[in-house]
């Protein structure tokens, strides 16, 4: 007999199990623990606890929101963070977070006279669990808005999703041009960056300013390192300029020397590099390249992002950049996030930072205008569509038709300033948009940057 | 008379709740039992190899990633045509699993472990860098849903999607459960235990192990399709040694060799892993801690210890 009980003790178990995780899915308002499952008749409590979830109805139809208030609702306005916060780009994430969470705590948690509550889910940088989290704050969190995510893959598989359930995305970081070009949805957002835009300023600066002529690139093998050397070329060459060589290492290359030393003599060095590729870089450059063969180094604004620019030293002065953002900008706004987020989170803000902290802005402004009432998707939607803020830290932004971010770009050089060194830009293209100098429709006949790795060099 | 009847009353009854969860559950959870779903078949495949023949594959997504972006591929790009995609990527699935066999088996043990590893690491660098094909790292949204409509069905919305899945678990489970109780399935533990005895028998050792690695291709290749149409994408993600990785600690979580086993770890992970990320950014501590206590207190999995006296029931 005991044995049976063994058994039957052991199914419990995995049955308590289950439910126990269920009762946690009530959409509390605070991610408080979950309820312990009282381990008693636990296949009735399947059947019993399930019906205490209040919200349980979401179901994957695209219907409005539950809540049968419609106008003047005082309930908690939802808002998710879908962000990495393990692997290779934790510590970017964590910028991106703690920026949007900045602006809250300036407003004392309230936007536009509601209580804000957010939510913050880690995606991995995996899309399948970007895409899991997502409708984990669709449907159980019931976030009324999604914002953030750092990686372009993550975007592009929750984004759909979230269009579909009527839920606003919007993204502040992940530059995948497709995002706002051949998947442009009316609910998905970007106030960051398209990844070829950078590189399309660099080379319209560097052609007509320091008369370069002839570029190399080198670029991290994967989509977005295609995309910013692609934007980089596609401008150059159109000028009249020549790609002589390409060079595209992998992502999380543990030595950059021998595709440093491999670079050919040119006017100039276009590169992508992120992260801990960009840490290694830089310095590399500077042994292999710069001092033999004088030869001005360009990349997209995340080569030498302040936190990793301390440690790439010496190095790393006179590297220039094109980018949406440097930190070094002498705007009243950049200099009030600069301290604030030092005060409070002890560390330098990043170039991630700035979108999110933004994007608190944004929501506040479109919020403001529909009463608070975030609820009408449709009418937050226009609303969001026609915010334009004039004193953003990185200066007057606003969104394009395919709802992309509008903003001044800038190229900007490492330089000691009383100190301490910083990106400082040098150069301003105020109202850039994705299209840089083309027209939508032009662009979007051209072949994607994304395929044109490899033709660059004729 | 009692004891015969036992586990059919609990196949039954588990089966019974499977049925009701998606009526008691919001879609959120139907979905992470989707996915649970898919994760047990995955995880019952690998325990093939490693539960039965003693075989650790380091590289079992290349069989699921393939599927998953055959199936995608079709899908997206050509024609929603549910049976000639399911074929094709199952088709392809086996296939990489009966070259990669071919090369892989000839070694044992842990360089059995590397050269899976490198395979299915090869496969990810193609998915990863054939951007015109495969979209590259931003993999390939917006597959639909298998079309079903010849049958009256509409995979859309995630109760029945989890009904299909739910029903084609159960035919693996059914194949799986016949497959291990057959001759055949006694002669792969024989290997296990002394391939130069079987040798000395006269089974054809290699030939075996083969078969199996085929077969275990196939019904990851099941799980890898099931998986992309659940998502609506596949990114290279499902081809990375991670996958393989997380799978490979679901069975040994679970218990190698055992029914349940597999499908008792594929839950915990996925659960553990959408729960427990919910409260704490440190849930990897959390599921570290938990590898760590089994792997001590239960060496041979969660059912290790209580597979003596199921047994005597639940033929295992």
């Amino acid at each position: 007999m005991d044995k049976r009980i063994g058994v039957i003790g052991s199914i419990v178990l995995m049955i308590a199990l289950l439910v126990s995780c269920g009762p946690g899915a009530t959409p509390a308002p605070t991610p408080t623990k979950a309820p312990v499952a009282a381990p008693t008749a636990a296949p009735k409590a399947a059947e019993a606890t399930p019906t205490a979830a209040p919200a349980a109805k979401p179901t994957t139809a695209p219907a409005s929101q539950p809540t049968p208030a419609a106008k003047a609702p005082t309930t908690p306005i939802k808002i998710g963070i879908l962000t990495t916060l393990t692997g290779v780009f934790a510590a970017p994430g964590a910028d991106l977070r703690d920026g949007f969470l900045l602006y809250l705590a300036e407003k004392g948690n309230k936007l536009a006279g509601r209580e804000v509550q957010v939510i913050v889910e880690d995606d991995e940088v995996k899309p399948d669990v970007g895409l899991t989290k997502a409708k984990k704050l669709v449907e159980r969190d019931g976030v009324n808005l999604v914002l953030g995510v750092i990686s372009s893959g993550v975007a592009l598989s929750a984004g759909p999703y979230l269009a579909q359930n009527k839920k606003v995305f919007l993204i502040t970081n992940a530059g995948a041009d497709d995002l706002t070009q051949k998947a442009a949805n009316p609910y998905i957002f970007r106030n960051s960056f398209a990844n070829s835009t950078g590189g399309m300023v660099a080379a319209d600066w560097g052609y007509k300013q320091k008369g370069w002529r002839t570029a190399v690139i080198l670029g991290s093998d994967y989509a977005a390192g295609w995309e910013w050397t692609g934007g980089f070329a596609r401008v150059f060459t159109d000028l009249g300029g020549k790609i002589i060589q390409e060079l595209y290492p992998p992502l999380g290359n543990p030595d950059p020397a021998p595709f440093v030393s491999q670079l050919q003599k040119a006017d100039v060095t276009y590169v992508f590099q992120a992260g801990a590729d960009a840490l290694s870089f830089v310095p590399a450059y500077a042994q292999y390249g710069v001092k033999a063969r004088p030869q001005p180094l360009i990349g997209n604004y995340g080569i030498t992002d302040l936190s990793i620019l301390p440690k790439q030293g010496e190095a790393a002065l006179g590297v220039l950049q094109g980018g949406p953002f440097a930190e070094g900008l002498d705007t009243p706004a950049n200099k009030a996030l600069t301290k604030a987020f030092k005060d409070k989170y002890n560390r330098d803000a990043t170039i991630f930072t700035e979108p999110a902290y933004t994007a608190g802005r944004m929501i506040e402004k479109a919020l403001e205008a529909v009463k608070g009432n975030i609820e009408d998707t449709d009418a937050f939607v226009k609303a969001l569509e026609t915010v334009e803020i004039p004193d953003a830290p990185r200066g007057a932004v606003k969104f394009d038709k395919l709802h992309n971010i509008v903003s001044p770009f800038y190229v900007s050089e490492v330089q000691r300033v009383g100190g301490q060194v910083n990106n400082m830009a040098i150069a301003t293209y105020p109202n850039t948009t994705q299209f840089f100098k083309w027209t939508p429709e032009e662009w979007l006949k051209m072949t994607p940057l994304s395929e044109m790795k490899g033709k660059w060099v004729k | 008379m009692r004891r015969s009847f036992l586990p059919i009353i609990l196949v039954i009854a588990g089966l019974a709740i499977l049925a009701i969860l998606p009526k008691v559950l919001t879609s959120y959870y139907v979905g992470l039992l989707v996915t649970v779903l898919i994760f047990g078949i995955f995880a019952l495949s690998l325990d093939l190899l490693l539960g039965h023949c003693g075989l650790p594959s380091l590289g079992h997504a290349a069989s699921f990633g393939t599927a998953a972006y055959v199936a995608g591929f079709l899908s997206l790009k050509i024609a929603n045509n549910a049976p000639v995609n399911f074929a094709a990527a199952l088709f392809a699935g086996g296939a990489v699993a009966a070259i990669f066999g071919l090369l892989a088996l000839r070694t044992r043990g842990i360089y059995f472990l590397m050269i899976t590893l490198a395979l299915s690491q090869v496969l990810w660098g193609l998915a990863f860098k054939w951007k015109s094909a495969t979209g590259g790292d931003d993999g390939m949204p917006g597959i639909p849903r298998p079309n079903l409509s010849m049958l009256g069905l509409d995979l859309t919305p995630v109760n029945s999607y989890y009904y299909f899945t739910l029903a084609l678990f159960v035919l693996v489970c059914i194949l799986m459960y016949i497959l291990i109780r057959s001759p055949f399935g006694h002669s792969l533990r024989g290997i296990r235990e002394s391939e130069s005895r079987m040798l000395a028998l006269g089974y054809n050792v290699w030939a075996h192990q083969y078969v199996a690695f085929i077969i275990a291709g196939l019904f990851a290749a099941l799980a890898g399709i099931l998986y992309v149409y659940y998502n609506n994408m596949v990114s290279p993600k499902d081809l990375h040694l991670i996958t393989s990785a997380k799978v490979l600690l679901m069975v040994i979580l679970g218990g190698t060799g055992t029914f349940l086993g597999p499908i008792l770890g594929a839950t915990l992970i996925v659960l553990l892993e959408n729960i427990v990320s919910g409260f704490t950014e440190r849930w990897l501590l959390i599921l570290g801690i938990i590898y760590v206590l089994v792997i001590m207190l239960a060496p041979k999995g969660l059912l290790g210890p209580l597979r003596g006296r199921l047994r005597r029931w639940i033929p295992m």
